[in-house]
């Protein structure tokens, strides 16, 4: 969320032209958000690649559809979220999730010393609450806290209301806190 | 204000995501309620352990992955993930392939007259199978309009046919023989016939001598059928191309005309010639013949009996035919339309 609107619309022009420089900017920009988003909500790193590829090549496909009043990360983030729900929606990838918790074997990306044993103890209660909220309250919390969207980016994302946004914020955080209560202050 | 309210604005206080008048009555209650407070601090500890996860990196070589997936792929191969990957979504195409190449079988089959001529012998009355000089009736009228008549043609479809073509052959004599005429039939040497079909020349040396002993039920009195059928041969050598000794004609015969091909070239008219003694009656057919300037082109033994097939000149067809009245009982079982000037006739001799 940090480049402005008019580097975008400059972005997009390119885009739009078919400049081929233009679309590898945007990749390498958005890249570890949309990846990001994708490992959050599927929880394999290979399901993940493969699913922020086809976001960047959906957005290529459709930059026409891109409208100017919204950022081109909210855009980008709008085609991911859509597409890991649908993923995890589909009847396959529910029979698969069903006893597993895909989200806690994601390794944390510093190696513990021995002496942050109670943080990597709570990275993983962490990582296992998160994998354990409802897809929709996963998407949310993952939007707000971990990739910083404001309320109106996800609502305008999700294509929710802003009110559903907030309680559903909420509610997922709710969910977070009781299950990280020992960690608390 | 209740905690219950409160409590459901704890998420927005945090995010800073108040009005102001909602803000101020929020933070009013908590000025008053401990636990509320206490709700409030272990929720912003929530968030502040979401808010340090690591950021996660896309993989190394991501960019390049993605760049190469958006590169145009080149249409053969974008025909061929499209058609063959990933396959069980895939299934129907190629369900429907096979589909589409059953239904072109079956479009070349009903569009190549030889495909189905080698079809409608199944359903061909029993014919004479001997393996070269045969020259079966043409099992419909319509097959014979399509066929080809030369020789050149023939072989042409010979090849293209291969077995196909002779197999029907093969079976017409066991299949459909009935049992009327079953009598005469002499499956097993006949059978062995068919097997040599198309076989090499020194077979077909083997095939004349089992031809020649097929005259024998059709000829009872003599004996030496074997050499009878040379005779005869030699009787009918009034014809402008004369025979020569069986020997020579096996090594001649298959470079002009193969086995099979003969029995492709339907004739412009075929029919039965009834006879008391079809010894007698082939003496009178060759001298008719020569008479009337025709040329015996074959003659062997077909399940019923001797079969000659010659050709005549248009004009002296009609009196072939009065002719034929006098030597037995002359039954057409087929007439082209209209003749050629050379007619190709196929007369079966029966008992």
């Amino acid at each position: 969320m940090t480049e402005r609107t008019g580097d975008d619309a400059q972005l997009v022009d390119r885009l739009r032209r078919g400049d081929p420089r233009a679309f590898e900017e945007l990749v390498i920009a958005h890249q570890h958000r949309v990846f990001g988003v994708a490992l959050r909500m599927l929880g394999s790193r290979a399901e993940a690649e493969e699913a922020a590829q086809e976001v960047f090549l959906r957005a290529h496909r459709a930059i026409a559809d891109f409208r100017g009043d919204a950022k081109l990360s909210t855009w980008l983030y709008a085609i991911a979220s859509r597409l890991c729900l649908n993923r995890l929606a589909s009847s396959e990838r529910r029979l698969a999730r069903e006893g597993e918790e895909t989200l806690a074997r994601i390794p944390s990306s510093h190696p513990s010393p021995a002496d942050e044993l109670e943080r990597s103890e709570r990275d993983a209660a962490l990582h296992r609450a998160i994998a354990e909220l409802s897809d929709e309250r996963r998407m949310v919390v993952v939007l707000r806290d971990l990739e910083g969207l404001s309320y109106e980016e996800i609502a305008a994302a999700l294509d929710l209301e802003l009110g559903t946004v907030r309680s559903r914020l909420h509610r997922a955080r709710l969910d977070l806190k009781e299950k990280l209560e020992r960690f608390l202050p | 204000m209740t905690c219950h309210d409160a409590r459901e604005q704890l998420s927005a206080l945090i995010d800073d995501a108040l009005g102001a008048e909602e803000r101020s009555a929020v933070e009013a209650h908590l000025a008053t309620c401990a636990e509320c407070r206490r709700e409030l601090q272990r929720l912003r500890g929530t968030v502040a352990l979401l808010r340090a996860i690591e950021p996660v990196r896309a993989p190394a070589g991501f960019v390049d992955r993605v760049l190469g997936a958006a590169r145009p792929v080149p249409w053969p191969r974008r025909l061929f993930r499209a058609l063959l990957l990933p396959w069980p979504v895939k299934l129907p195409v190629e369900a429907a392939a096979i589909v589409l190449v059953a239904v072109g079988v079956v479009y070349v089959f009903r569009t190549t007259p030889e495909l189905q001529q080698a079809s409608r012998f199944e359903a061909t009355p029993p014919v004479a199978t001997a393996p070269r000089e045969i020259a079966p009736e043409p099992p419909s009228p319509d097959v014979n309009q399509k066929a080809v008549g030369t020789p050149e043609a023939a072989r042409t479809q010979d090849k293209d046919q291969g077995p196909d073509q002779q197999a029907p052959e093969k079976r017409a004599p066991e299949k459909k023989v009935a049992p009327a005429t079953r009598a005469f039939t002499q499956p097993g040497p006949q059978t062995k016939e068919a097997e040599q079909r198309g076989a090499k020349l020194d077979d077909a040396s083997r095939d004349v001598a089992k031809r020649q002993k097929d005259v024998r039920p059709a000829t009872p009195a003599e004996p030496q059928a074997a050499g009878k059928l040379e005779e005869s041969r030699a009787r009918s050598s009034a014809a402008p191309t004369p025979e020569p000794r069986a020997d020579a004609l096996q090594a001649q015969r298959p470079a002009a005309t193969p086995p099979a091909v003969i029995s492709l070239v339907p004739p412009d008219v075929s029919g039965r010639l009834a006879v008391t003694d079809p010894d007698a009656a082939l003496q009178s057919l060759a001298r008719l013949i020569a008479r009337l300037g025709g040329v015996e082109d074959r003659r062997f033994v077909g399940d019923e009996g001797p079969i000659i097939e010659l050709t005549i000149a248009r004009e002296a067809y009609p009196e072939l035919l009065r002719e034929l009245a006098g030597i037995g009982r002359w039954q057409v079982t087929r007439e082209a339309p209209a003749l050629p000037e050379k007619v190709r006739i196929v007369l079966r001799i029966t008992g």
